[in-house]
């Protein structure tokens, strides 16, 4: 069930009424443990059976843990174990085993079984990091282990977040599990702005841009000017697709009265990498930052008597970094990807440019978000690339243009970037200066009836259900 | 509330604006007919195709056609005239409509029909029947031919989207708006910078992403994507499926007009060791074998033919010259039995 399917909608619709007519706490909560479930099961009934068993397993290790002593570390390392054990392997084992089975059989060994393609569950990377958060609180004492079965496993599964996130952690989704919900008009006026938003994001913006963008990417050596344009195209696609999806599981999370997280701020006004990923996929950045970063920098810090400044200064990002981008994906563009802004970072940081550093001025600021912006569409050049070796071929080996084609073929998608991207400006242009009024209405209005006008029999996937 | 109330008389306004544009420029009636209509021309080049060549033998299928049959060397082999027809990436609408609308109006008729067809194709009827498929559909198909929309487009649609089209302008229209903005907006620095047509624009779009210029894994990771919807569990349920597909109207045409109907499953490479043939497509397979049988129609499968070794492909479906031979041979020796019981 696709957020912008009329399956999802009819979904949510009986979910809705049933859910609202339902007033006792707990009940409602069963019933979205159920539909979370349903939903689930949709996608693959084996998933949901996968989501069943590890929630079951984390919740019963939490409860075991100690707030100190060795015993909860052993039971940390046991989760850590299982759950990036059961990660690592349905992310990566395609990877792996084509190489392995190949270097096995030419040593005489029949490894037929080894053959088998995995599908990565969707959504099992995301789900792995809210327990994970959890697991690793509750051993550090920060938070009590949960003894309620069906709210821990509904603040896992909670459909809205269970695809591609928000993460949100317990100390945010918990208590709004735990508390009485009645129905209030104030859910409904906070969540149509974003279901609007949402369905014009995914629909108009990213389904318009992805054809011609998929297609650059597929060529076997596009010139130069085409990757610039298509470079540019998928830094819109991928980040209308991806605050879609946000908004829209805000909206839908808003409509049954909780209040989740934001993942996106503007992303592409930022003015250095830190910055950036403050800005974007902030619920994931976020936990990367208080998970592996400030742990990381604190044992570093410990020993900074044996280490120089500008080393203490770039492990945390790089290794960070690196996790985040093998956290997308397994393939060598994804840990480049990750190793490029742990670069960046670190680059950035021993110049003296933190996270929030604005330089004075109009035209160093602009300079400063030009450099930035680059350095962001770059990124997702690494990132969308086939493979490396593609990507060095073509920055390498092809020329600017193979001929007029090209220009004009580039020109069609930079007139798309810059048409598709214009509401995206208006948007904030109106945040900015006209918050109130008629007009933010109209917009909405106008935004609907593109909806209306571009919808399809068939909307492809958000992009991050892959990872 | 407040800014709610005005978003919805926003959206009524502009609404009213963008019916008013759609009555006066495209609408005919009201309520608006449901799904796309056919013209009344047909485009007969296959009719006179056969006129001209007077097949004894008449393969016809997708690009498969093309890149899979050398007609020279069936001629030889099988000692009959040969022709070929191949429409790129022709769903089982496309190929009904020609068998229908040319072939069967041809005044030199083939003998035997040969339909090459890959899985499930023959029977999911709503396979490549939108965006430029339509048009090519159109082309082939006349005003009497509205059972194929119904088939292929009007079925599949929920009640929603029916009422939609029948009595919401911007909806019934939104492929013509979409047009306004693609013609006004979205080529209009091509237009003005490039001095490139809408014309001209197609053209570059078709030279710069041609076949020959992807790289072969993300090309077949394409194919694959777009194919992906002839193993959906709908369209991998023959018993569900065959009632509403073009098959049985297939093989009632040629046997109306004598022809003799072959269907040759076609290999593709999709699927492999790492990802094997879903248990419910052999079950098709067979349940499709049942039904050609039971309407004396001969069925030869090469699906897992080792001869068409994957060497032989240019991608996971086509075959390359050397393959193609290796084919066309494949081909004369299993009809042979057929052609000379």
């Amino acid at each position: 069930m696709n957020f912008t399917s009329l399956t999802f909608w009819i979904f949510f619709a009986l979910l809705f009424l049933t859910y609202w007519l339902v007033r006792e706490g707990r009940w409602q909560n069963a019933l979205l443990l159920f539909a979370s479930y349903v939903f689930y099961a949709w996608l693959a009934p084996w998933y949901a059976v996968l989501l069943g068993v590890s929630t079951l397993v984390d919740f019963t290790l939490a409860r075991q843990m100690k707030p100190q002593g060795d015993k909860a570390k052993t039971y940390l390392i046991l989760s850590l174990v299982l759950n990036l054990g059961l990660l690592a392997f349905f992310k990566y084992y395609d990877f792996f085993n084509t190489q392995v089975a190949e270097n096995l059989t030419s040593l005489g060994l029949s490894v037929d079984w080894l053959f088998i393609k995995v599908f990565l569950p969707a959504g099992l990377s995301f789900y792995t990091l809210k327990k994970l958060a959890y697991m690793i609180d509750v051993s550090r004492g920060t938070l009590q282990p949960s003894d309620d079965l069906i709210s821990f496993a509904l603040f896992v599964s909670f459909f809205p977040q269970l695809i591609a996130g928000p993460i949100d952690r317990y100390q945010k989704l918990m208590p709004q599990i735990e508390q009485k919900r009645l129905w209030q008009s104030s859910f409904f006026y906070s969540a149509w702005p974003l279901l609007v938003m949402g369905l014009f994001k995914k629909i108009v913006v990213a389904d318009s841009i992805r054809p011609i963008v998929d297609r650059i990417f597929g060529l076997d050596q596009p010139s130069l000017v085409l990757v610039i344009a298509g470079t540019l195209g998928f830094t819109l696609e991928i980040l209308a697709d991806f605050s879609a999806y946000t908004d829209l599981s805000r909206g839908a999370a808003q409509l049954l009265g909780f209040n989740t997280s934001e993942n996106f701020n503007r992303p592409y006004l930022s003015l250095t990498p830190t910055e950036f990923w403050n800005r974007w996929h902030i619920t994931l950045s976020a936990w990367l930052r208080d998970y592996i970063f400030f742990p990381l920098r604190r044992a570093l810090l410990r020993r900074k008597e044996r280490l120089p400044n500008w080393l203490l200064l770039s492990i945390p990002p790089l290794v960070t970094m690196f996790i985040s981008g093998i956290w997308h994906g397994a393939g060598i563009t994804y840990m480049i990807w990750g190793l490029y802004y742990g670069f960046l970072i670190a680059g950035y940081q021993l110049l003296g440019l933190r996270g929030d550093w604005k330089p004075a001025g109009r035209f160093k600021t602009f300079f400063a978000w030009l450099v930035m912006f680059v350095f962001i569409a770059f990124g997702w050049l690494i990132f969308r690339a086939p493979s490396m070796t593609w990507l060095s071929d073509v920055l390498l080996h092809s020329g600017w243009t193979h001929g007029r084609e090209d220009w004009v073929v580039a020109s069609i998608l930079l007139s798309r970037t810059v048409v598709y991207s214009l509401p995206l400006i208006i948007k904030y242009l109106l945040d900015q200066y006209r918050p109130r009024g008629f007009i933010q209405p109209f917009y909405y209005a106008a935004l609907t009836l593109s909806v209306v006008i571009f919808i399809g029999s068939t909307t492809s996937d958000f992009i991050y259900f892959q990872f | 509330m407040h800014e709610f109330k005005q978003y919805l008389l926003s959206l009524i306004v502009l609404t009213g604006l963008v019916s008013g544009y759609v009555f006066y420029r495209y609408a005919d009636g009201y309520p608006f007919p449901i799904g796309a209509q056919f013209d009344a021309d047909i485009r007969d080049k296959y009719r006179h195709l056969l006129n001209e060549e007077d097949p004894q033998i008449l393969v016809m299928g997708d690009s498969v056609a093309r890149t899979n049959v050398v007609s020279n060397l069936m001629a030889e082999g099988t000692s009959k005239r040969v022709s070929v027809i191949s429409e790129d990436g022709a769903g089982s609408a496309l190929l009904y409509l020609i068998l229908k609308n040319n072939i069967v109006n041809a005044d030199s008729k083939p003998y035997t029909l040969i339909v090459l067809f890959r899985d499930t194709v023959l029977t999911s009827t709503a396979f490549r029947v939108h965006g430029n498929f339509l048009a090519i559909m159109d082309e082939f198909a006349g005003a009497d031919d509205d059972l194929v929309l119904q088939l292929a487009i009007r079925d599949r649609m929920n009640p929603l989207e029916r009422l939609a089209e029948a009595y919401f302008p911007p909806y019934w229209a939104r492929a013509h708006l979409q047009a306004i903005l693609a013609s006004r907006i979205l080529y209009l620095p091509t237009r003005t910078l490039l001095g490139c047509s809408l014309e001209c624009s197609d053209e570059a779009m078709n030279s710069v992403f041609g076949n020959q210029n992807f790289d072969p894994d993300q090309f077949n990771r394409a194919i694959n994507l777009a194919e992906n919807f002839l193993y959906t569990d709908e369209n991998l349920g023959f018993d569900h499926q065959i009632d509403q597909s073009f098959l049985p109207k297939i093989i009632q045409l040629c046997k109306k007009n004598n022809i003799r109907l072959i269907l040759v499953r076609t290999k593709t490479l999709r699927f492999s060791r790492e990802a094997p043939e879903p248990r419910a497509l052999t079950e098709y397979i067979d349940s499709l074998s049942s039904y050609a049988s039971h309407n004396d129609v001969a069925l030869i499968d090469f699906s897992h033919s080792e001869r068409l070794r994957p060497a032989l492909f240019t991608d996971i479906n086509h075959m390359n010259s050397d393959g193609k031979k290796v084919f066309t041979e494949m081909l004369v020796e299993a009809i042979g039995p057929i052609l000379n019981p």
